[in-house]
């Protein structure tokens, strides 16, 4: 086939993924980025009118803007850290041939595809204060001074939601991190075995090497997931108690429903270029590292 | 060749289907955005359809009503299988859905005002609400001239549901009085009377607290149960001025008045959070719902709770035999001048999505009727407008009617707003816990709120 034919096959083919990718992706990015320096009241297009940065300032001077930032970092940082940790060790213990291998697999991977507010209202019944089945547990087995009131003591509730986040996502994790271990050849292994090599030594020269793509993969999807995390705090805390466990998410739902647009679209691109500047270097110093180790 | 034959055939089925796609979806786009009349068309037709299925005659139009989960009680039920059961007679039916009320059922209905995703009929709070919150006062029909107009004050329909000189809605369900209710078997076990001032209060409180019971109950985990005792302060501060709620609330429209300059409010907030400084509120409260309250004051493990009348009709729902062992009173202020907060009962409206305007507006008149009201009325007690229902109410919704009939009742401020002031129980709960230390920050933060929206809206007076 000559070279033009060839390109021009290529590109018919591309055309419907990338009319997709252009009506669901870009065409609604731009507009929430145009829209972003426009105040609008809700869908009233008469309504609009140039404004500038405001949006952005207005986004700013929200009263708990402070707050949701903070919580928004700590619970990214906690659960990416966790999770990945949880992750990691989750699939080196499970990829082996034990008994129970797969069924342990899937018991780990289950909470990632149960329901955000069904795991929502499970916690909250099971944190519960007095009657939660997990201070009840503490109680009963004489830890009275560890029952606290997870979810609606003001410094204790972010911290709690993470562990949910945790608990529901390492799972996760570690079935990327597994299928990353899988794909890494057996002669590695054979070859260090045959030069003394053995445990820690093995994970640290040859798993965790080959394990990086999969590995930075996994952290910039969890970096992504609790830097805009929404969904968990929605069904668990509402943000609240008053404004304890606020985040960005939430924040930008909150203008979203009052009908700020203009405010609610730039809160989502300041959020987009957060992410952005945080997750892009990340990837990179991780990705350059995989041909060094 | 053949290679080449295959490739090109996948293109093609790849593109047809995208194209099948794109040519399902630009009609259903074209349905969404199409004219109102030809929307309504297009539903009602599937539901006659669907009609034809089950009903005989099929000569009923079904018309779409939209409502909030929690406003779809007895009175709606018995309502809805009457129209059912006569809609040849009447010639329409209701085809009800409901969503989820509180913040989240409203931004949805703010969404939906947005997008013109209404129904034919849909009740709401207040006309008012409807433009200060969701800018879609022009989506709902006058129905001035409807006949079951007469059967109602028209006093009583001005400023809330005759509205800018037109009638945006007619009264459904009934007056919700707010106050506090009490456990009559605790009060006197504790030997104490209803109290009238602030300090009585107290006293009451100190005394049910000795014996062991909790004097008050905060539901904090629905969170805008925190809000009725409060909200009583208000209007005070409007008796103070000599104008009622509609004035004071006008004051604050036009900017020559901030929330946090209302000095009965700020004085309200900080004594509800001296209760639980006190101890006489429940530990758990921020964990507590609305449901556990009612229970709490229905068995007597607490003594009183602060809410509306809907408190009275669940216990009396669910809790019958413990009904008029239930009373209420006016929140007690330091002078005795005490206040009850008026909702006037929800608004239910005409939109101009529904095609068959008459016959939505004949819907509304018999709905409003004394007869639709009366079978509302016996399946759900209450306080109705229609001034020909008879109902046998709650003994504590009798309490606070007194109260009413004695004219120290003024209507409910939060809904006669024009600009939202976002939602009083965030800050609130910021306060109880300690996010905000002074009562006057709850009130700012109403008045930042009010500011942003007012100025998003472009209004000249900020």
């Amino acid at each position: 086939m000559k070279r033009g034919k060839m390109k021009r096959y290529s590109y018919a083919l591309a055309v419907p993924g990338l009319a997709l990718y252009i009506i669901f992706f870009i065409i609604p990015a731009v507009g929430g980025l145009l829209l972003s320096f426009v105040k609008i009241l809700g869908f009233d297009l008469s309504s609009a009118r140039f404004g500038g940065i405001s949006n952005y300032i207005d986004v700013f001077t929200q009263p708990n803007m402070r707050l949701a930032i903070y919580n928004s970092f700590v619970f990214a940082v906690i659960t990416t850290i966790l999770k990945t940790v949880i992750g990691l060790s989750l699939a080196v213990a499970l990829n082996r041939r034990m008994p129970m291998t797969n069924a342990l697999r899937t018991i780990f991977f289950l909470p990632a595809v149960i329901n955000t507010v069904a795991v929502g209202l499970i916690f909250s019944s099971l944190m519960h204060p007095t009657n939660g089945l997990i201070n009840t547990f503490l109680r009963s087995i004489g830890l009275e001074a560890m029952a606290k009131p997870w979810l609606v003591d003001t410094r204790l509730a972010i911290f709690s939601v993470c562990a949910i986040e945790i608990w529901k996502w390492s799972g996760f994790t570690m079935v990327i991190l597994l299928s990353g271990m899988q794909a890494i050849g057996k002669d590695y292994y054979e070859a260090a075995e045959i030069d003394g090599a053995v445990g820690w030594k093995k994970f640290r020269y040859i798993t965790f090497p080959l394990l990086l793509p999969a590995f930075n993969n996994a952290l910039i999807l969890n970096m992504i997931g609790g830097l805009k995390v929404f969904d968990l705090i929605q069904a668990t805390t509402q943000g609240g108690p008053g404004s304890a466990t606020e985040v960005f998410g939430t924040i930008i739902f909150k203008s979203f429903g009052s009908g700020r647009l203009g405010e609610g679209c730039a809160a989502s691109v300041l959020l987009a270029v957060i992410i952005a500047a945080i997750t892009i270097p990340t990837y990179k110093y991780i990705a350059d590292r995989e041909v060094e180790m | 060749m053949k290679k080449k034959v295959l490739a090109f055939m996948l293109t093609l089925v790849m593109i047809l289907g995208l194209a099948g796609c794109g040519s399902k979806s630009a009609e259903s786009t074209e349905t969404a955005s199409d004219t109102a009349g030809e929307e309504s068309s297009a539903v009602e037709t599937e539901k006659t359809e669907e009609a034809a299925g089950t009903e005989s005659t099929g000569e009923a139009e079904t018309l779409t009503l939209l409502m909030y989960t929690d406003w779809y009680k007895a009175g709606w039920e018995a309502l809805e299988k009457y129209i059912d059961e006569n809609a040849d007679e009447l010639g329409f039916r209701l085809e009800i859905s409901k969503i989820q009320g509180g913040q989240q059922g409203d931004q949805v209905l703010q969404t939906k005002f947005a997008t013109d995703d209404l129904p034919d009929l849909i009740q709401v709070y207040k006309p008012q609400w409807v433009e200060a919150y969701a800018n879609g006062l022009d989506k709902l029909v006058d129905l001035t001239g409807i006949s079951s107009t007469s059967e109602y004050d028209v006093n009583v329909l001005n400023g809330t549901y005759i509205y800018k000189d037109k009638l945006y809605a007619m009264p459904i369900d009934s007056i919700v009085l707010s106050g506090v209710f009490y456990n009559k078997e605790v009060f006197e076990s504790a030997g104490v009377e209803i109290p009238k001032t602030w300090d009585e209060f107290l006293a009451v409180c100190e005394k049910i607290k000795e014996t062991g019971i909790t004097p008050v109950y905060y539901s904090g985990k629905d969170a805008w149960s925190v809000q009725p005792p409060t909200i009583s302060g208000i209007l005070n501060d409007a008796a103070e001025r000599g104008i009622d709620t509609f004035g004071l609330m006008d004051l604050i429209n036009t900017n020559q008045l901030k929330f946090s300059e209302c000095t009965n409010f700020v004085d309200t907030i900080e004594r509800t959070k001296e209760l639980i400084d006190l101890g006489y509120v429940n530990e758990t409260y921020l964990s507590d719902t609305v449901d556990s309250a009612h229970q709490a004051l229905a068995d007597g493990t607490c003594a009183m709770y602060i809410n509306g009348t809907w408190c009275a009709d669940n216990i009396t729902e669910k809790f019958p035999d413990k009904a008029d062992n239930i009373g209420a009173f006016a929140m007690p202020t330091p002078g005795g001048e005490n206040y009850i907060n008026m909702f006037t009962p929800y608004a239910l409206a005409l939109t101009t999505q529904c095609e068959n305007e008459e016959l939505g507006k004949k819907a509304i008149a018999f709905i409003t009727s004394a007869e639709a009201q009366q079978i509302y009325a016996d399946a759900q007690p209450g306080l109705y407008l229609n001034k020909n229902v008879n109902s046998t109410i709650p003994a504590a919704t009798a309490d606070l009617q007194e109260i009413m009939n004695a004219g120290m009742a003024m209507t409910d401020w939060e809904e006669i707003n024009n600009f939202s002031y976002g939602n009083l129980s965030e800050p609130l709960l910021n306060y109880y816990t300690g996010t905000l230390t002074e009562a006057i920050d709850v009130t700012k933060a109403l008045d930042a709120e009010t500011e942003r929206n007012a100025k998003a809206q472009g209004d000249a007076n900020w």
